[in-house]
């Protein structure tokens, strides 16, 4: 972005990166062209847009798009991932990646406009600060709506470390976010406020077997539709049917990590949002991207019965929710639709109010203060950028001891004292706190690191380790997470899904070569996080879980140094 | 961290951690939230509650299912293995335990053994058809459940009453719809303002379908519902459903 006389385009071979897709490849090009000390928001840091490997052709739920950079709010590697309509539509117009590099000289704003014919890049400072809503709204009216948007938000442009990309779904609104870790504010930095992509004209990615491909993906799909979680539980209640369940066990951080159970949880709970959304004539129902089999989304109405947001997450409902001592889901997804229109990850925000209403900004439960909050953000007032830099800064702006992060970045939806498995991949994974780095398949699946009593409290450390391997690779294929559930019960479901990846690449693919892909993807972060600074040190939880103890049970985290130091012992 | 203790009527004082920070709100909060419960108040209730019986010319359940995630109390006889509880107490077939309650917590632990958990008097019984997410897959009975190794049941076998008692029983997502239709059907003991607040909510066309209401033996109106003036005069309602 930073060329003589503006922006310039180059479009090159994929080369050494050919094969790779999603998170392998937006981490094998930030591990190799950044350079690891450089300030996230500087000249030196790339913004890679990557679809995963199977986007673009028939294979379903292969519509996850991986957003990879330096972090502003972590200092380290980072890939965050979204659903929506942009992966399939960029991999269909034959991209593997959109680089953003440099910086612009001037304090233009830039749309990019990409079709079969190419890519235009133009100024157009009328869209500054634009809302993401009102954003997409006027490329609709500009280009039609038979196209696919990325873009930010006022937050984006304001360059918060809470920032998110967003992408815009099979309806055209921007409600799916690769949120995490800032990447929005990398976005802005860049000068980008939209990217806009028409795939009209183009077909669909073709696979180098398509017979065994075809019967491949149809195994697939029926061992997701067979399956209790993806069949019938996800598209039934979507992901917040987990409200009542976690908080039953204690394990639903509530009032910033005080305690595992909020006694409002049926009040917010996926049971009764579903029933709401239903009785508004909203959707319990529906899926982010075209492909999707499992449709663990829906429609969120108002009590008037319009649209107000597509069906906030769990983690979304818990971040507002019982983090904030908030009950009431109309509240709630105000929030989420805020979020999602400013531009900010809900969990980062959440957390962040959370953290505020700690520090006496506010009483916790209280709904309308959250509200102001997050306009604040939208805003940009000195106190909407400090709950804007994430639940850390307000922290350290606030003198609040109890800042549940790890590398800077806010935890999510699981306490780690009372799943300490899950604590386990807090403390270590290169992209910070997160829920979605050790998931996709069990050890007993793939079989690596051999086998793991699970009675043994020390499994966790091996099964933390396959899994974030695990999820690694799967990132990496474009394929949503949720596809898990169904390939850890089901190995002939497992099985389909590596056919399908052999059958597109033409090569045989094995549980082997998930392991080894995985492995690799890890080993660059990891390597990229140590020439950032990050050490053993970093691979921690914040102290207080240590010796704070967590009602109702009474834990607390139990994992010693010792034990986090050996997840990467391979 | 500072510990305050406890000292709630007729229950067995336990600390509460709580950050000495903690505003009075929060305060009450958790001594809400964790307060313990009086099993002989509760027996009182029971014994106490007064009746509501629905009947609807057509199935009309479905838009009673969310009061049962909320948790309700049913007699019980007690002292047995929750596999017993559901075989022999609930009717469950065992194909239907194998294939549908995918999540099973006591007294808010996940039972990984339900042929050994007991089911005390006074239990909280949490039963799950679904279990999505990472965590989800970690609080079923699987390689993964080292994940939460410590807020898992462990049954201590010291539990030797064996007769008649209470359970608390909570039905959450696709278990609604599985089990609901009998348990309302056969009665359950609910709180009553709750259950007065969940009825006054329902839409007319709910009670358009509703041949006949009985409480306490007696006929009463749709309207006493359907307007929200029901006042409750026992602090649980056994409450049923008959359809058809």
């Amino acid at each position: 972005m930073g060329g003589d006389g503006g922006p310039q385009i180059n479009e090159v071979p994929i080369g050494e990166y050919a094969g790779l897709g999603g998170r392998a490849l937006t981490t094998a090009i930030v591990a190799k062209e950044v350079p690891a000390t450089c300030h996230a928001l500087g000249s030196e840091n790339k913004l890679v847009i990557a679809p995963g490997l199977l986007s673009g052709t028939t294979a379903a739920m292969s519509g996850r798009i991986s957003v990879g950079c330096k972090s502003p709010l972590t200092g380290g590697i980072k890939e965050a991932n979204s659903g929506g309509q942009p992966s399939q539509v960029l991999a269909r117009l034959g991209y593997a990646a959109i680089v953003l590099e440099g910086k612009p000289a001037s304090d233009d704003l830039y749309k990019v406009f990409i079709n079969k014919e190419g890519v235009q890049v133009t100024v157009d400072n009328s869209l500054k600060m634009l809302p993401n809503y009102d954003l997409i709204d006027r490329m609709k009216n500009e280009y039609g709506d038979k196209i696919a948007c990325i873009s930010i938000g006022p937050a984006g442009e304001m360059k918060m470390c809470s920032a998110s990309v967003a992408c815009t779904d099979m309806e055209l609104r921007p409600s799916r976010h690769a949120a995490r870790g800032g990447v929005g504010a990398v976005m802005g930095a860049k000068g980008v406020k939209v990217i806009v992509l028409d795939d009209a004209g183009m077909g669909m990615r073709s696979p180098k077997d398509p017979e065994k491909f075809k019967n491949a993906n149809k195994r697939f799909v029926e061992g997701l539709n067979a399956h209790a979680v993806t069949g019938q539980g996800l598209p039934a209640y979507g992901t917040n049917v987990l409200t009542n369940i976690v908080s039953e066990v204690g394990g639903y951080p509530t009032y910033n990590f005080k305690q595992g159970s909020f006694a409002g949880a049926s009040k917010i709970s996926g049971e009764t949002q579903a029933e709401t959304e239903v009785a508004r004539g909203g959707l319990a129902t529906h899926g982010c991207h075209r492909g999707c089999v499992i449709r663990c989304s829906g429609v969120y109405h108002d009590k008037d019965g319009h649209y107000l947001t597509k069906q906030p997450e769990y983690e979304t409902v818990w971040a507002h929710g019982g983090n904030c001592g908030i009950d009431d889901l109309d509240t709630i997804a105000m929030l989420d639709f805020l979020d999602d229109n400013y531009g900010v990850d809900t969990i980062e925000m959440g957390n962040a109010i959370a953290v505020a209403m700690e520090a006496g900004l506010a009483e916790f439960g209280d709904g309308a203060a959250a509200i102001n909050f997050v306009h604040e953000v939208g805003k940009g007032s000195h106190l909407g950028r400090i709950l804007g830099s994430g639940a850390a800064g307000v922290a350290r702006a606030f003198g609040v001891e109890r800042a549940p992060v790890v590398k800077g970045q806010a935890m999510p939806a699981y306490d780690p004292r009372a799943v300490q498995g899950i604590g386990v991949t807090y403390a270590t994974s290169p992209m910070g706190a997160d829920h979605t780095a050790g998931y996709a398949v069990a050890q007993n699946v793939l079989k690596v690191g051999g086998d793991v009593d699970a009675l043994k409290p020390e499994g966790q450390v091996e099964l933390s380790r396959n899994l974030q391997i695990a999820t690694a690779a799967i990132d990496s294929t474009g394929m949503c997470l949720f596809i898990a559930f169904a390939i850890l019960d089901q190995p002939e479901t497992f099985q389909a899904l590596l056919d399908i990846i052999g059958a597109y690449t033409g090569t045989e693919f094995t549980a082997d070569g998930v392991t080894e892909l995985g492995k690799k993807v890890l080993t660059d972060e990891r390597d990229f996080n140590a020439r950032a600074g990050f050490t053993k040190a970093h691979d921690r939880l914040p102290s207080y879980f240590k010796t704070e103890v967590f009602p109702p049970h009474n834990v607390t985290f139990g994992v010693t140094d010792e034990e986090l130091d050996k997840v990467f012992d391979w | 961290m500072k510990t305050i203790i406890a000292k709630i009527k007729g229950g067995e004082a336990e600390p509460l951690p709580l950050p000495f920070f903690c505003s009075a709100k929060q305060l009450i909060n958790v001594l809400k939230e964790y307060a313990p419960v009086d099993k002989t108040e509760i027996k009182e209730q029971l014994q106490k509650a007064e009746t509501l019986s629905l009947e609807f010319a057509k199935d009309q359940t479905a838009s009673l299912f969310l009061l049962l995630q909320n948790g309700f109390f049913v007699n019980a006889c007690v002292g047995c293995s929750i596999k017993d509880f559901f075989l022999e107490q609930l009717k469950l077939s065992p194909d239907f335990i194998e294939a549908r309650i995918q999540g099973v917590f006591l007294d808010g632990k996940p039972a990984d053994d339900i042929d050994r958990a007991i089911i005390r008097d006074g239990a909280r019984l949490t039963l799950s058809g679904t279990m999505p997410g990472l965590v989800g897959i970690a609080l079923k009975r699987g390689p993964l459940a080292v994940f939460r190794h410590s807020i898992t049941h462990r049954e201590t076998g010291d539990y030797s009453y064996s007769g008649e008692g209470y359970v608390q029983l909570k039905l959450l997502n696709l278990l609604m719809k599985d089990m609901g239709p009998h348990l309302f059907r056969k009665g359950i003991y609910i709180n009553a303002s709750e259950l007065a607040h969940f009825l006054g909510k329902l839409p007319a066309a709910f009670w358009q379908g509703c041949k006949s209401i009985s409480l306490g033996g007696r006929k009463v109106p749709t309207e006493l519902f359907n307007e929200g003036r029901w006042r409750p005069e026992s602090s649980v309602v056994k409450f049923s459903v008959v359809s058809g």
